[in-house]
């Protein structure tokens, strides 16, 4: 009895024991570290446990989509599931960092395209998960995001500068009120104080002021840096403002209340209630119209011919394209009334956004609306809300001929620089000196305070042309309070001494800089289309020692793009994120080239010394692979048998008078460990605007010549927008890559295969 | 001489439309395309929404829509030229060119080129005006000196300075005077042209402007003492080696006589030359000493035009200053006969 009673025991122990060893433990599949090769499910045999009764996933393969065309062999993986996916469908890797998605039992690498559109599209919060908010999803997203643009080196970050800003310590509250990069003197100096004569501060900025004041970024793309300061001294009481910090917030000195509706078709209403005390400089009140004024104007052709281009301000908005289309006639497809704004009174109106913009994680910034006075824009026109939208009075859309009446108005308004028209910012302007560029504003004595309630102390700001050179000796001579952004070591060794010596004088306060200087990569083309390549590079190189030196010491280098002093990196991080540093490895460089295949020489032989060569089967093969060759010719792909062999050789394009190309030779191109690798790297020295028709493979500028020779670039890049966007910028769409990829990368993990 | 000088300005005409015409051609031969370069800019405002073709539609629209407005839709240039001088319509029918009154449109300041090129004009002429009197009122009577007392300590001394100033890149006298004036004595500001938040009128601003413009004057004049010391001083001493001075020292003319009155009317032949071509310099201006001293001049604007391809600007410039060359040489040619009696218009 006691034998069987044993018996029966060990029986029990050993079926428990088989159980144990058969059943997946109930625990999720994380993905697997490969991402270049397939792997077949494994079907689980019978268990106990009920979680392990579900089969392995099949992991998407990898292919290259070269020779393949979009739509008809593959469409992006974010059309194919993107609209669909949660933060809370995503599974990440641990040792890897990438992301993965399961769909119909294959699990699905999620590619850069992905991940950036899903972080500003994607961030409804999973009911009863991890995440508090949509903070945290977009958090969750942007560390994905950069572990795999980690991974894949579109770009190799190589000196993030220390920036050191020095002032006049008569200037008060510098150190309680610090800039950073989201937030310059120009935005700073509302919260400090002035202890000079006439309570006064003289800024400068080395961009010279062209007296766009009213609307910096008029007829162009981008603002000049300078105008666009003045512009947001003198442009306020806005609905959302940005932050100190980098975000925005709705404005609780001008929104006396707001709230959100998602509306049937998708669309999104802002209903928002100003106050009632707000004013301009002028004493006039501000209403309602005061927000949507310039919105509907640089919607109109009107604004389009006054500027010589189409702003197309309220292209976010429900019934825009109708609105635009407007000229003042009844047209098909055109709409007198913009449905996407009304107005219920002077202080009630709504915004509604079109479902083609939603949702988007800056949505808030759609209601990011500054207070313009009327007639600056409209002359005798008016604003008017009859139930189906806001309307232009037909004053607005009067003609000459072919020319609108209303477009010298809004050009000669456009470049005002003085009081003609009240400012509704913290500072008005007093006068604008077109000889000498410069500006002084004044305290707006209406201003009712910004996002935090703050009004100006200083009551009087000189906003100057500075020359780099010689800003060191104006600050000594006191003809400008501020510098701003002092790098490199002389210079910064030369401000903290001055400060040091100075018996509180001077002082200064110091940020990491919010980008950096970095190798970028036309990575589609050459070797540099492969990640083994630039792995390898990013291997070779001595980063750290290269920042080092190129910074003088105040400065270092980072992983990835992001501004270490960012929220999202901050949350990233306590989420652990991974990322690969790159150390100094020339064992490191030739493993990964090996490892991608660079195994051969220029004959299809085994590869012993000199310049490596990959294959590439004719199928896989693009024209331009075909036809690579050296700048200097010397090396070329070659053909063996029905393949191909593409030489480790990348041309490089730097720019001329420019120390970041000067260092570049010695710490790329002339690198021991770029020969040792089996790497050449061949440069050509030239402008900037040809280094970009290079870059673009376009005749953007009129210089590129038709053929592409160039991989590699040397120039800078920076994060100082409290928008981090990047969709579409990772596309593989052929219909939107030449015009919005800013890497030319097309990550394999974003293509969903038809067939 | 009324008939010499009518003759000339139809040269000058026909001269100005001939260079005009191969700077246009010159100019549209370097790569730039401002009409593919705005469509391409528009057409990334669209963001989404359209497939391929669309865009590609859309694109072509937009290229063919600007380069209507610039008047470059076509391969001909003497039509381009034509277009862009007035006088040949464009493709909405328009007369729209120089001849109007259309001098072009800076892209970088979004604003016309003659509102762009006033403020820097100005700030030229006025420097210059003072920085070539300067220059003349010190090199002129330094050069006499030197020649009269030719091998003299004080003439080899002038010619070591001289040679210096005339030998040494002018950015390097910018960052010596700037250390010299401004950090070490504190005398002059190192850059700028009016004080700080300043708004004075009258006799203040000039006071005023005259103490921000200091430092680059001592600059530009002791740079450019050098040519002009020494050509005066080449010219005096030929002249004083004629045989008419020795007539008129045996006569017993007082020495100043001898050297104001006849030697340096003789020298002056060549030093009108200059002069003339100084006085016509005003309107350019230095890219070095306004870079360097933070003023908005012509060198600033012709340099940062040249950089951002902002070729309406350069153009007209460039014309600009093709007229005033030949306008001096007129005023060159008028002058001699007025200096030296020798030489007339034959009639």
């Amino acid at each position: 009895m006691k034998n069987r009673k044993n018996v029966l025991a060990l029986l029990l122990v050993g079926c428990m024991l088989a159980a144990t060893a058969c059943g997946d433990g109930g625990n999720k599949s994380t993905g697997t570290p490969s991402t270049e090769s397939s792997a077949v499910a494994e079907n689980s045999s019978e268990v106990q446990s009920s979680e392990s009764e579900e089969s392995e996933a099949v992991v998407a393969e990898l292919k290259s989509l070269v020779n393949k065309e979009y739509g008809t062999d593959y469409i992006s993986l974010y059309e194919q599931f993107g609209e669909d996916v949660t933060i809370a469908d995503v599974t990440e890797d641990p040792e890897t960092g990438f992301a993965y998605i399961e769909r119909d039992g294959v699990q699905y690498l999620l590619g850069l395209d992905f991940l950036s559109m899903a972080m500003v599209y994607n961030t409804t919060v999973p009911e009863g998960g991890q995440w508090a908010d949509a903070d945290a999803v977009y958090a969750n997203w942007w560390k994905l995001y950069i572990q795999r643009w980690n991974y894949l080196l579109p770009e190799i970050p190589l000196y993030a500068n220390e920036y050191y800003d020095m002032y006049n310590t008569q200037i008060g509250g510098v150190a309680e009120n610090p800039t950073n990069p989201y937030w310059g003197p120009a935005d700073a100096l509302i919260d400090w104080t002035s202890s000079k004569a006439d309570n006064s501060i003289i800024i400068g900025n080395t961009t010279d002021l062209s007296g766009k004041f009213r609307y910096s970024n008029f007829g162009g793309s981008n603002p000049g840096a300078a105008d666009l300061d003045i512009e947001e001294m003198t442009r306020g009481l806005a609905l959302v403002e940005k932050t100190k910090e980098g975000g925005y917030t709705w404005n609780s000195t001008v929104v006396k209340s707001h709230n959100e509706t998602e509306n049937e078709d998708g669309s999104k209403t802002f209903n928002i209630e100003i106050f009632d005390d707000l004013k301009f400089s002028d004493g006039s009140a501000v209403t309602a119209k005061n927000y949507l004024v310039r919105t509907m104007v640089f919607s109109t052709p009107v604004a389009a011919q006054a500027a010589g281009k189409d702003h197309m301000a309220g292209m976010s908005l429900l019934g825009f394209e109708a609105f635009a289309a407007y000229n003042g006639t009844a047209e098909s497809g055109a709409n007198k009334e913009l449905t996407g704004l009304r107005m219920t009174d002077d202080y009630n109106f709504s915004i509604t956004i079109s479902p083609d913009y939603l949702p988007y994680f800056y949505d808030v910034t759609y209601a990011a609306l500054a207070a313009d006075y009327v007639p600056m824009w409209l002359g005798e026109a008016d604003i008017v809300d009859d139930g189906n939208g806001c309307y232009l009075t037909d004053a607005f859309y009067a003609k000459e001929g072919d020319k609108y009446v209303m477009a010298d108005h809004i050009l000669a308004s456009a470049l005002n620089t003085d009081q003609t028209y009240p400012y509704s910012g913290a500072y008005v302007v007093v006068s604008y000196d077109d000889a000498d560029k410069s500006a002084i504003l004044e305290a707006n004595p209406n201003f009712k305070g910004n996002y935090e309630g703050t009004v100006p102390s200083i009551q009087k700001v000189v906003y100057r042309k500075i020359v780099s050179n010689t800003q060191m000796e104006d600050f000594k001579a006191g003809n400008v309070d501020v510098i701003a952004g002092i790098t490199g070591g002389s210079e910064t060794d030369e401000a903290i001494t001055l400060a040091d010596g100075s018996n509180g004088k001077y002082a200064y306060i110091h940020y990491s800089r919010a980008g950096y200087g970095k190798l970028g990569f036309r990575a589609d083309y050459g070797p540099a289309q492969f990640t083994e390549v630039r792995q390898a590079i990013a291997y070779c190189m001595d980063r750290a020692k290269f920042a080092k030196d190129f910074t003088g010491g105040y400065g270092g280098v980072t992983d990835g793009p992001y501004y270490t002093g960012s929220w999202m990196y901050q949350a990233a991080i306590d989420q652990g994120m991974l990322l690969d540093a790159y150390a100094t490895s020339v064992d490191s460089a030739i493993e990964v080239l090996e490892e991608g295949g660079w195994i051969y020489d220029k004959d299809g032989n085994a590869y012993t010394e000199g310049v490596r060569y990959k294959k590439i089967p004719a199928a896989e093969a693009s024209e331009n692979d075909i036809n690579y060759k050296a700048k200097d010719g010397a090396y070329v792909t070659t053909k063996v048998g029905d393949d191909y062999y593409m030489p480790l050789v990348l041309n490089w394009y730097g720019t001329t008078d420019n120390p970041f190309t000067d260092q570049l030779i010695t710490g790329l191109m002339e690198d021991a460990n770029i020969a040792a690798a089996g790497m050449v790297i061949q440069n050509t020295i030239g402008d900037f605007a040809p280094m970009l028709d290079e870059l673009y493979q376009a005749a953007v500028y009129g210089y590129y010549s038709g053929t592409p020779m160039y991989s590699i670039f040397n120039f800078a890049t920076g994060f100082t927008s409290a928008v981090y966007d990047y969709s579409y910028n990772l596309t593989i769409d052929p219909s939107m890559y030449d015009d919005y990829s800013i890497y030319y990368i097309k990550d394999q993990a974003d293509a969903y295969w038809l067939q | 001489m009324g008939k010499y000088i009518f003759k000339r300005i139809i040269y000058m005409i026909f001269m100005v439309l001939i260079l005009s015409f191969i700077m246009y051609l010159i100019y549209n031969l370097i790569p730039n395309n401002r009409a593919y370069t705005d469509a391409r800019a528009e057409i990334q405002t669209l963001k989404q929404g359209l497939t391929e073709e669309e865009k590609e539609t859309r694109f072509q629209e937009l290229y063919l829509t600007y380069q209507r407005r610039y008047g470059t839709d076509t391969d001909n240039m003497l039509i381009r030229y034509l277009r862009w001088m007035g006088l040949y319509p464009k493709y909405g029918g328009e007369y729209d060119g120089l001849l109007q009154g259309n001098f072009g449109y800076s892209y970088e300041a979004r604003d016309s080129v003659i509102n762009v090129v006033k403020a820097p004009m100005l700030n030229t002429i006025f420097i210059n005006i003072f920085a070539t009197i300067f220059a003349l009122g010190i090199a002129i009577p330094m050069g006499i000196v030197c020649a009269v007392k030719r091998g003299s300590k004080t003439d080899q001394a002038v010619q070591i300075i001289t040679i210096i100033g005339y030998s040494l890149p002018v950015f390097l006298f910018c960052i010596l005077f700037i250390w010299l004036f401004c950090s070490t004595l504190g005398i002059f500001p190192p850059s700028g042209m009016k004080t700080p938040g300043s708004n004075y009128t009258g006799w203040k601003w000039f006071v005023d402007t005259m103490y921000y413009y200091a430092l680059p004057l001592i600059t530009m004049t002791f740079c450019s003492l050098g040519s002009m010391t020494r050509y005066t001083r080449a010219s005096m001493v030929e002249a004083l080696s004629m045989d008419c001075i020795k007539t008129a020292r045996a006569k017993g003319l007082r020495e100043k006589t001898v050297i104001y009155s006849h030697a340096f009317r003789n020298a002056l032949i060549p030093v009108v030359t200059l002069v003339i071509g100084w006085f016509l310099g005003i309107f350019s201006g230095s890219v070095v000493i306004e870079s360097m001293f933070g003023l908005n001049g012509m060198g600033k604007l012709m340099i940062s035009s040249l950089r951002t391809a902002d070729f309406d600007v350069i153009i007209l410039l460039q014309l600009f200053y093709v007229a005033i060359s030949l306008i001096g040489n007129l005023i060159v040619d008028i002058a001699y006969g007025f200096i030296d009696p020798r030489i007339r218009v034959s009639k």
